[in-house]
């Protein structure tokens, strides 16, 4: 045996393995026909067809032609293919072209409207709705939608303790849940534990799932958990093409990592204005990514029309994109500021350790605790150059802990412009003054400096914390910056509460009764003063009191304009009292090759909310 | 199956033995010079690590200062000539950037805003000097002084060789101190690694039995150790510690350089093991030298081929270390300068696009990996006693 | 043979206890660091409650004393259960399955690219030493190797995009098939797949086909500057002879220990540059998992890696002295 001997072996193994490796395919392909590849559908027989049902109003412009694929790109991998178990917009998007729910946000107005329920109705106690959905609906596989299935989602579902979904969260009202109940084939009754605002928001948008197709796997048992069935089902192993649905769309194929193919649902409910049924696409693409850079280069090359469908663009990829939009056939769509928030916080507690040391330094705290000390560093953070230098122009200074894409979003709050010199005079009345050495002195004494945290893996946050660190050094204010990694982050405001200023954001939403986990002071994430289950000296200041106040009446008023007034009231208390000190907000841009009819992006809806009305030009 | 002839082994211990030291060292040095390309590799080399220590001196400013109106400025172009078209003495000319970025945000419609772009401000010439007075500093926190090599004389306008970066610092100065992490956490981390690999694969070789077996047995089951695994526990555990990115950095390196000795001590080994089978090593040892000796001396000299390449190599490989940590967001920090941290918004493909002299960290990483593998090869070919060319 | 195989059956028994030892030791280490998986996935979400996060983590046992925790995991990995990813919510040994095959693909390709590449190059700049070719070569190639390769891998792929804006669709960015893949007939699928591979391979191989080549040439230059090569010539055999027929023979066996280590990284090799070039191998899953402190998952990762070492080690040891009689297996 020699050398050459055995290398000739390994390279004729290896050769062998990467044949078999390459030659091996999933089953079930068919051949392309004269050229145009086409997937296969088990329901041939109910191509595109008039159907009788009256439009749904206004949801989309001109009548378009049938055809064509949408091909677009999403940055993570889904986890997931189980709605009720996802917990991340990887999985939740592309599972959004499958799923519906029995009412929308309209995507134009931020309203809701009717989806798979053609109507509710509201009782006089405001706690009793009555949901009737649409007549003749069918999930993609042919079965009938009809309120078993909303039934089963709830009772069985959403409401089931054995299974670990992040939606019963959403509907708990106070701490009871509402019941749902079956009045016939078409009609839904809810009732409320009391009135409830936000209620059609979080509960008649939940996506409805098919009864016949999960109703075995969560009666079965697992035998090893105890746990119904149901919680491992629909998993990235999956067979795809098994999972029926309500949407636009069905999944043609999942390629782990790399691709999800989408069909036509030849049963979907939504037809245009001459009655003809939608969507107008064949399909549709979603390539995975993995990374911003392969996203935009697959885009600048063609492959793609849409650039994400999960995330805007940079604002660095806006300056390269930008230029390549008449030559590459494009366009940027602007649909306004994101709705997260990024701000500066510090740590307020009074709380002390089991050991009865304090989790925050007492003389610090005393200064995080003291509005002068907030105000003055709010007027120290300079935004324009934020927005200029660390997002290169396409953001907004952040004004209020609202988005402004909510329809409670106020604009009459207190602001905090970039002023260094109001900075110094706000730290001067509070007592702060510089010392010979340019020190910044509390009226004790103290030297002023803390540390300052954020995410080591957002390159954003760490460039803005540079900036603060340095608009900070000239009020005499010393930061050390220490990055960390996202789960050591989290950890530290949530639990250990070892922190004295970190920089980091919030998802937001349309309604701010979503916000109460942050802004209730027992909500798990109130940071600034964040209680804890074993916490002995925490102490709400009076405002925050008086926040709680407001979250309460806010979510029980069902009146929109009093509701506005009433979240109105809550930013501008907010905005006085700086626990956060926002900086910025992305503007989110999409851009769209040019071959789209009915075309409209938004705020809220982003670029393909209304795929089923899209249609290609050429 | 052809093997060492009798012959070979016989004649190999005169070979190694006879020539006196002198002449062994001026013959390295002749053929050393003779390799071109590592000739000029070791003084490109010992340039740059020159200038990286002094780079307080070089550099015209410190690697923190910004100004951040300037941030992604493009590189300053020196000019010999003014508009006029007469000759002058080196100077360049500022840069202006108009921007406006109030109200051009209305959603949904197309974005066609236009961001402003740098242009060089033509009416003040800045003339370029030597010597010039800057911004004080501490060499190696020691030696005082204000003077840098070049300049803008009266610090009228910044000079940004290789432009400015995403903060409004110059990307040059920032280079020229980066290279302080970038180019030492190799020489710290092989400090470490070489003693101990070389010895532990010695022995291993060497003794054979259950020595080899305990130390091959170390050896496997460090190699097979998941060191990112351990890096990131280590992160979490030293950011209770109150030191410095930077410093915590270095003490990762030193930490983990104790992990990376295990690959070199098991190609030592493979070597030493079929090496000891030589017929001057059991000489020796019958004539009853020490074993350490016999390893020290006789052994490990005869894989120095192997190590010098897998020192010119691994140099490289820690500066890439240093980057790959960066572009996960666990080297050196920002503000800090290293190679790696400054490379990191020339991994986005549209920042390169738009801001090309962001790649200049990533040229010098290739520039002096090249030198480092010239040198390397250079070395290897003067040390290769054996062949007469 | 019989004492070989007795070996290699030593050799694998004596990996049980490192393995064993790398569990322990990384199983400690993980929970050494700050957070857990659920602090990692769910904390921020403001829609969260603290019920549903204390809910989630008695599902995954991480409530418990970390001793236990280990305990329960090393039962199931040793009857051969990996346990469930907590992100996937799906067996690990599924989600290997999934991925394995690109990550295969890709390694295996790289793999005979770099060496039949890199050693017929080697031996021909150690042959060529001195002259224009190899000094031209030798540039060449030490760009290759100062360029790092995740930046080589973008810098390939915006050369593709440049490309493709002139001839659409010539090189796919990222994947390795195409979207319709699944409707072509087999010789379409094996060109599709293999056009996809192209930019994967250069980025994953050109690195190290300059340090390969850099190796091979240093260990023939060793040979043939030993006595009995020179021997050998001066008895008047024919130069190809001597140096094809004996030197290189004898300058391909420290590549040997090489090659151990090349099939460790296989499997694990390719994290970082799997990322950027979206290739949908294991290593971005396992990156992923040891970031979020999806443990089963991480673990798994952590020791399919160690085993590929381990197995690499034992391959590399076998091929040595396979290759070469001088040197004794003791186990």
């Amino acid at each position: 045996m020699t050398a050459h001997r055995s290398f000739r072996v390994l390279l004729a193994a290896c050769t062998a393995l990467l044949v078999a490796c390459t030659g091996t395919d999933r089953g079930g392909s068919t051949t392309p026909k004269g050229g145009k590849p086409e997937w296969p559908t088990d329901a041939t027989t109910v191509k595109p067809a008039r159907v009788e049902a009256p439009p749904p109003d206004a949801l989309h412009g001109g009548i378009g032609t049938y055809g064509g694929r949408l091909m677009a790109a999403m940055i993570s991998d889904p986890k997931t293919f189980n709605l009720a178990l996802a917990q991340e917009t990887s999985s939740t998007t592309p599972l959004g072209f499958l799923f519906e729910g029995m009412a929308e946000t309209n995507a134009l107005t931020g309203k809701m409207q009717e989806a798979l329920a053609e109507k509710w109705e509201v009782s006089k106690d405001n706690l009793t709705y009555t949901f009737t959905l649409r007549k003749g609906l069918q999930w993609s596989d042919g079965k009938p939608l009809t309120a078993d299935d909303v039934d089963f989602t709830f009772n069985r579902i959403v409401f089931n303790p054995d299974i670990p979904t992040d939606w019963r969260d959403i509907l708990t009202i106070g701490d009871a849940l509402p019941t749902v109940r079956k009045l016939d084939n078409l009609r839904i009754q809810v009732r409320t534990p009391k009135p409830f605002a936000p209620f059609l928001r979080t509960f008649a948008a939940l996506p409805i799932l098919p009864k016949h197709a999960l109703e075995a796997s969560v009666n079965e048992k697992d035998p090893k958990t105890g746990k119904p069935r149901f919680n491992e089902m629909w998993t990235i192993a999956t067979d795809v093409t098994t999972i029926p649905g309500s949407g636009p769309f069905m999944f043609a194929e999942f390629v782990p990592s790399q691709r999800i193919v989408y069909k036509r649902n030849p049963y979907y409910w939504r037809v245009d204005g001459q009655g003809n049924r939608l969507p107008y696409l064949d399909g549709m693409v979603i390539f995975i990514v993995k990374d911003q850079n392969a996203g935009v280069l697959k885009f600048t090359s063609g492959e793609t029309d849409v650039l994400f469908v999960d995330a805007p663009l940079r604002g660095q990829d806006f300056g390269a994109l930008q230029p390549k939009q008449k030559t590459s056939n494009f366009t940027i769509y602007q649909a306004g500021p994101d709705f997260g928030t990024l701000f500066l916080t510090f740590n307020q507690t009074r709380d002390v350790r089991p050991n009865g040391t304090p989790y925050v330094d007492k003389v610090k705290g005393t200064w995080f605790r003291d509005i002068r000390f907030r105000r003055a560093l709010a007027h120290a953070i300079d935004k324009q150059s934020i927005i200029r230098n660390v997002y290169l122009g396409i953001a907004q200074p952040q004004i209020s802990c609202e988005s402004q894409t909510s329809p409670f979003y106020s604009k009459d709050v207190t602001v905090y412009p970039f002023d260094l010199a109001k900075a110094q005079n706000l730290l001067a009345e509070a007592g702060y003054r510089k010392d010979a050495g340019g020190v910044l002195r509390d009226p004790a004494g103290h030297a002023v400096s803390f540390t300052l945290n954020t995410n080591s893996e957002n390159s954003e946050r760490k460039q803005i914390a540079q900036i603060l660190k340095s608009d900070f050094a000239k009020l005499g204010i010393d930061i050390k910056f220490q990055p960390i990694t996202f789960n050591v982050l989290v950890e530290k405001t949530s639990s250990s509460l070892d922190w004295e200023a970190v920089l980091m954001g919030f998802t937001g939403s349309l309604d701010p009764a979503n916000g109460r986990n942050i802004w209730h002071s027992e909500g798990r994430l109130h940071m600034f003063n964040q209680k804890l289950a074993k916490s002995t000296a925490w102490q709400p200041e009076p405002w925050e009191k008086e926040v709680d106040r407001l979250f309460e009446k806010g979510a029980t008023t069902l009146d929109e304009t009093k509701r506005k007034e009433i979240y109105h009231g809550f930013q501008r208390l907010v905005s006085d009292q700086v626990p956060y000190l926002y900086i910025a907000n992305r503007i989110q841009l999409y851009p769209v090759r040019n071959r789209f009819g009915n075309l409209k992006v938004t705020p809220i809806g982003g670029p393909i909310w209304n795929i089923w009305g899209l249609y290609m030009r050429d | 199956m052809t093997q060492a002839t009798p012959a070979a082994v016989a004649a190999r211990p005169a070979a190694d033995a006879l020539p006196p030291p002198i002449s062994a060292r001026a013959r390295f040095w002749r053929r050393f010079r003779k390799h071109r390309p590592a000739f000029f590799a070791f003084w490109l080399l010992l340039a740059v690590y020159l200038v990286m220590l002094l780079a307080d001196v070089f550099a015209p400013y410190s690697p923190l200062s910004e100004e951040r109106n300037r941030a992604f400025q493009p590189p300053a172009e020196i000019h010999l000539r003014d508009d006029e078209g007469r000759w002058r003495a080196p100077f360049i000319y500022d840069h202006k950037k108009q921007d406006d970025y109030s109200a051009i945000f209305q959603a949904g419609a197309p974005a066609d805003m236009t961001l402003g772009e740098w242009q060089e401000d033509r009416t003040v010439r800045h003339s370029l000097g030597l010597w010039v007075k800057g911004e004080p500093y501490r060499i190696l926190g020691l030696i005082p002084g204000d003077r840098h090599l070049f300049g803008i004389e009266g610090q009228t306008a910044p000079l940004y060789l290789l432009g400015a970066d995403n903060a409004g610092r110059d990307q040059f100065s920032r280079l020229l101190f980066g290279a302080r992490v970038s180019l030492t956490v190799g020489i710290i981390a092989l400090l470490i690694v070489i003693p101990v690999g070389t010895l532990v694969g010695g022995a291993a070789g060497y003794f054979g039995g259950w020595i080899d077996a305990v130390l091959m047995w170390l050896v496997e089951t460090v190699l097979a150790f998941p060191t990112f695994y351990l890096l990131l526990a280590l992160f979490g555990v030293t950011y209770k510690w109150d030191i410095t990115p930077t410093q915590r950095f270095y003490v990762i390196t030193i930490i983990l350089s104790f992990l990376g000795w295990a690959g070199l001590a098991r190609v030592i080994r493979g070597m030493v093991l079929s090496l000891k089978h030589q017929e001057y090593i059991e000489a020796a040892r019958a004539a009853g030298a020490g074993h350490l000796w016999i390893i020290v001396k006789h052994l490990l000299p005869q894989t120095a081929t192997w190590v010098v390449i897998s020192v010119s190599l691994s140099i490289p490989g820690y500066i890439y270390g240093e980057s790959v940590l960066s572009l996960l967001g666990l080297g050196v920090q920002p503000p800090d300068a290293s190679w790696g941290n400054m490379l990191e918004p020339a991994l986005n493909v549209s920042d390169l696009v738009t801001h090309p002299w962001l790649l200049a960290p990533g040229v010098a990483i290739v520039l002096v990996t090249v030198a480092w593998n010239f040198l390397g090869d250079g070395l290897r070919d003067a040390f290769d006693s054996k062949r007469r060319v | 043979m019989a004492r070989m195989f007795r070996y290699i059956l030593q050799r694998l028994l004596q990996m049980l206890p490192k393995l064993l030892l790398i569990s322990v030791i990384t199983f400690g280490i993980s929970k050494l660091a700050p957070g857990d998986y659920v602090s990692n996935k769910m904390m921020n979400n403001p829609t969260v409650s603290q019920e549903a996060i204390d809910r989630e983590r008695t599902r995954l046992g991480l409530d418990q004393p970390v001793p236990i925790q280990y305990l329960k995991w090393a039962k199931n990995f040793a009857t051969g259960d990996l346990g469930e990813s907590y992100d996937y919510r799906e067996k690990v040994s599924t989600l290997i399955g999934l991925k394995l095959q690109a990550t295969l693909v890709l390694g295996l390709s790289a793999f005979l690219f770099t060496w039949l590449i890199a050693l017929p190059l080697g031996i021909l700049m150690a042959v060529k030493q001195y002259s224009w070719f190899e000094k031209i070569f030798s540039s060449v190639t030490f760009f290759f190797l100062g360029v790092p390769d995740f930046f080589l891998a973008i810098l390939l792929l915006m050369g593709a995009a440049w490309w493709n804006q002139s001839h659409p669709g010539f090189f796919p960015i990222g994947g390795m098939t195409g979207p319709d893949h699944a409707l072509m007939g087999p010789v379409q699928q094996v060109v599709d797949q293999a056009w996809h591979l192209i930019i994967p391979v250069l980025a994953v191989g050109i690195g190290s086909i300059a340090i390969l080549q850099r190796r091979m040439r240093g260990n023939l230059l060793d040979i043939l500057g030993e006595e009995y090569v020179r021997t050998a010539r001066a008895k008047g055999l024919p130069e190809n002879t001597v140096i094809y027929k004996h030197a290189v023979r004898n300058a391909l066996n420290p590549m040997i220990t090489l090659l151990g280590f090349e099939f460790a990284s296989l499997l694990s090799g390719f994290a970082i540059i799997e990322n950027i070039i979206s290739w949908p191998g294991l290593g971005q899953m396992m990156l992923d998992a040891l970031l979020k402190q999806d443990v089963n998952l991480a673990m798994a990762g952590v020791m399919t890696g160690a085993l590929m070492l381990l197995l690499g080690n034992l391959l590399a040891d076998v091929l040595l002295a396979l290759s070469d009689p001088r040197i004794k297996l003791e186990a």
